[in-house]
């Protein structure tokens, strides 16, 4: 490989890395387990506003039933708009970094019916342990 | 436009047909209500001016008047060519689904409302007769209608207006539990439908007609919505011991801009069942299960 290549593989490298990881929410999910999970949502009982105090604003979808998805995502290693940008893409896909993620459930009057935990790689099925 | 033969009023369906298209163009392009008002006025003076002369000619003959009105607004509808169309893409990659049952099925896509007001027809020119559907709102392709008829223009068109319905192909294996579908019967829906029976609303783009042409469009993970019959909160395929959750990408239409979903189906009344599949993983076999965790299941753990 000549010199210029190496050196642009370089900078590209230094690009991904400088990324770092990326979060929906303030970034608590990364270290977020079943246990702590459990304690900390309680269906029937916690409020949007609970949630929003212990991990931030989610990615928010309203259906018309009133009923709306809050979703939390952490990915190490990379942020995820890396993954839109031609040939750097191919390095995300190699490296093929863990992502964790937390989806609540509200009811038409804000309360927790629901929610999710799972961290998974793209190119593995079984999910890892969240 | 429709037709109406034989009148027995005509004067007066005359004056309402007249009325009836003011107040379209007033929808349309302004038209005001006190013109229609008016119009019809005009209308009731001219036919009572028309009925006396009649009596005073002492004519007795009946008459017969055709009356030609457009119709209130497009109806959502599909050609019985796409249909046939789809049904052909169902025989040619069967392999899927061997023991599967093809079918048709409306949706409420705007409004759940309107599905208890929701009925089909066969429309052949004039002529027009009503389909039945079944409690899923499900119909068979009648094995009478024909691609001469395709040829000739016959439609299927629905009660509602034209972008209120999402179609879908519909197969089924049967036997398969309400909670779940055989992941081989929704690979077959989408052959049939994406290119063929082009049902579903979406982007029909120069590259994916290139794909459909090598038989690998089905093969892309957006390639078809699909929508569970309850509002659902998770996906899971399942084969023998292997499992997996779908990430949440997978459903809702939950990744990407809304810039342009409007032009699809799932964005409205049907967005809390709507989900994707992982398309691309051929290593899924076709009688993989596909399993709904639907919004009103219980929190998997929680103590009652």
């Amino acid at each position: 490989m000549s010199a210029p290549r190496v050196a642009a593989l370089v900078v590209v490298l230094a690009a991904v890395c400088a990324g770092g990881c990326s979060s929906v929410g303030n970034g608590r999910i990364a270290q977020l387990d079943d246990a702590h999970a459990q304690a900390l949502l309680v269906p029937g009982r916690t409020t949007r506003d609970d949630a929003r105090q212990a991990l931030g604003d989610g990615a928010v979808i309203r259906f018309q039933s009133g009923m709306e998805t809050w979703r939390y995502q952490y990915r190490e290693g990379i942020a995820k708009g890396w993954d839109d940008v031609p040939y750097v893409n191919l390095v995300v896909a190699r490296i093929d970094p863990l992502t964790r993620e937390l989806v609540l459930l509200f009811d038409a009057s804000g309360v927790l019916r629901r929610w999710s935990l799972q961290a998974y790689r793209a190119r593995h099925d079984a999910a890892a342990p969240p | 436009m429709f037709r109406e033969g034989h009148a027995p009023f005509p004067c007066a369906i005359g004056g309402l047909v007249g009325c009836f298209g003011l107040r379209m163009r007033n929808e349309q392009g302004g038209m005001s209500t006190r013109r229609c008002v008016a119009g019809l006025a005009v209308v009731l003076v001219l036919s009572s001016q028309a009925r006396r002369a009649t009596a005073q000619a002492g004519e007795t003959a009946a008459q017969q008047v055709e009356v030609t009105a457009a119709r209130p607004g497009p109806h959502d509808e599909k050609t019985l060519a796409q249909l046939l169309s789809a049904r052909e893409a169902f025989e040619r990659h069967h392999a899927l689904a061997p023991a599967a049952i093809l079918a048709f099925r409306l949706y409420p896509r705007l409004h759940p409302q309107d599905l208890p007001g929701m009925r089909l027809y066969l429309v052949d020119g004039n002529r027009r007769r009503e389909v039945s559907l079944d409690d899923q709102q499900r119909f068979a392709l009648d094995p009478t209608w024909t691609r001469a008829d395709a040829d000739r223009g016959v439609l299927l068109q629905t009660s509602l207006p034209d972008g209120a319905v999402a179609w879908k192909v519909d197969v089924r294996t049967p036997g398969i539990a309400a909670d779940r579908r055989r992941l081989g019967d929704l690979r077959l829906e989408c052959e049939a439908d994406t290119f063929h029976g082009n049902l579903q609303r979406g982007l029909r783009t120069p590259m994916s007609a290139v794909l459909d042409a090598s038989d690998e469009l089905c093969l892309l993970d957006d390639a078809q919505v699909w929508f569970a019959e309850r509002p659902i909160f998770g996906v899971t395929l399942v084969s023998g011991a292997r499992r997996r959750t779908l990430p949440y990408d997978y459903l809702h239409g939950s990744t990407g801009t809304m810039a342009l979903a409007g032009l699809f189906d799932w964005p409205y009344a049907l967005r809390d069942r709507a989900y994707f599949l992982p398309l691309d993983d051929r290593s899924w076999p076709d009688d993989t299960e596909v399993v709904f965790d639907a919004m009103d299941d219980p929190q998997p753990g929680a103590t009652p």
